[in-house]
């Protein structure tokens, strides 16, 4: 089964970007368009393997987003990819701490994605 | 204007269009612009914002993906304003020990759009699809000074990759 992924990024360019890189490898792409949108579909959204998700957000940026979902059980364990155009290490050491897995700048290499993706997805 | 910050914005714009496959070169006459991304940033001491405004080709020929429709098209220029300034606060302000908050970018599309506000600074650029111009604002609070890069702890750059 294929393993799917949440994309959330305000801007529907990088959504569609990522979606791409991601489809064209196999995997299955949802989308939420801010950080609130994003905890809802992690909420409503079985099965996921990954998110990868921006940090700067309107409603909720990505690193709220990584703290609200890791402080609720159910999905403590989704591993989170950070992917943003921020490079400052005391904001990659709170998403660290908040439970994130990693953390990307944009512009991103696609292959440099899919390896993270598979490298850190969990199984379908 | 401060000169250092006009001096990293003209390069990185240079840079970020690059990355996108438009190369851009400073100066040179502007066409009336149909598109633009604004995005505003804030810090202890300081504020201010950043314009990208340019031709829905420049728009269609640094897009990643094919744009399907004017709002895709509209929508890139957003994400070049926030990737522009996220450069900036990488190269610029961080490199001198501010710390700044970005805004989410603000997309406009019309006929002929200028930049009236007072105190904005412009920079034009040309490029083999149409022409951009940056403007450009950056206040500081009585007594707040900008100086020179210092020793800092150094940011991620384009392209990085960590794992926790």
């Amino acid at each position: 089964m294929a393993k799917k992924v949440l994309v959330v990024d305000d801007s529907s360019t990088v959504r569609q970007q990522v979606g791409l890189v991601l489809t064209q490898a196999g995997f299955q792409v949802v989308e939420a368009v801010d950080g609130l949108d994003g905890v809802n579909k992690i909420g409503s959204t079985p099965d996921l393997s990954l998110v990868i998700c921006d940090v700067n957000m309107p409603q909720m940026n990505g690193i709220e987003l990584v703290e609200k979902v890791m402080q609720d059980g159910k999905n403590a364990g989704l591993p989170i990819l950070m992917l943003t155009t921020e490079g400052q290490a005391s904001l990659i050491e709170r998403a660290k701490k908040a439970g994130a897995k990693g953390w990307m700048v944009k512009p991103f290499k696609p292959d440099l994605l899919l390896a993270a993706a598979n490298k850190i997805s969990r199984s379908a | 204007m401060n000169d250092d910050f006009s001096k990293t914005l003209a390069d990185t714009c240079t840079e970020l269009f690059t990355a996108y496959g438009v190369e851009v070169t400073p100066g040179g006459d502007t066409e009336p612009c149909t598109v633009a991304g604004i995005i505003g940033f804030v810090g202890a001491g300081l504020c201010g914002s950043v314009v990208i405004a340019t031709v829905h080709n420049v728009s269609a020929a640094s897009r990643p993906i094919p744009a399907a429709n004017d709002v895709e098209l509209v929508d890139w220029v957003g994400e070049l304003a926030n990737q522009l300034l996220g450069r900036v606060k990488n190269h610029y302000f961080l490199a001198r020990g501010i710390d700044i908050q970005m805004s989410a970018p603000v997309t406009v599309k019309g006929q002929g759009l200028e930049c009236l506000a007072g105190k904005a600074t412009a920079m034009n650029f040309s490029s083999p699809v149409g022409s951009i111009v940056i403007w450009s604002e950056l206040r500081l609070d009585e007594g707040f000074s900008i100086g020179p890069p210092i020793e800092t702890e150094s940011c991620a750059t384009e392209g990085a990759l960590e794992f926790f």
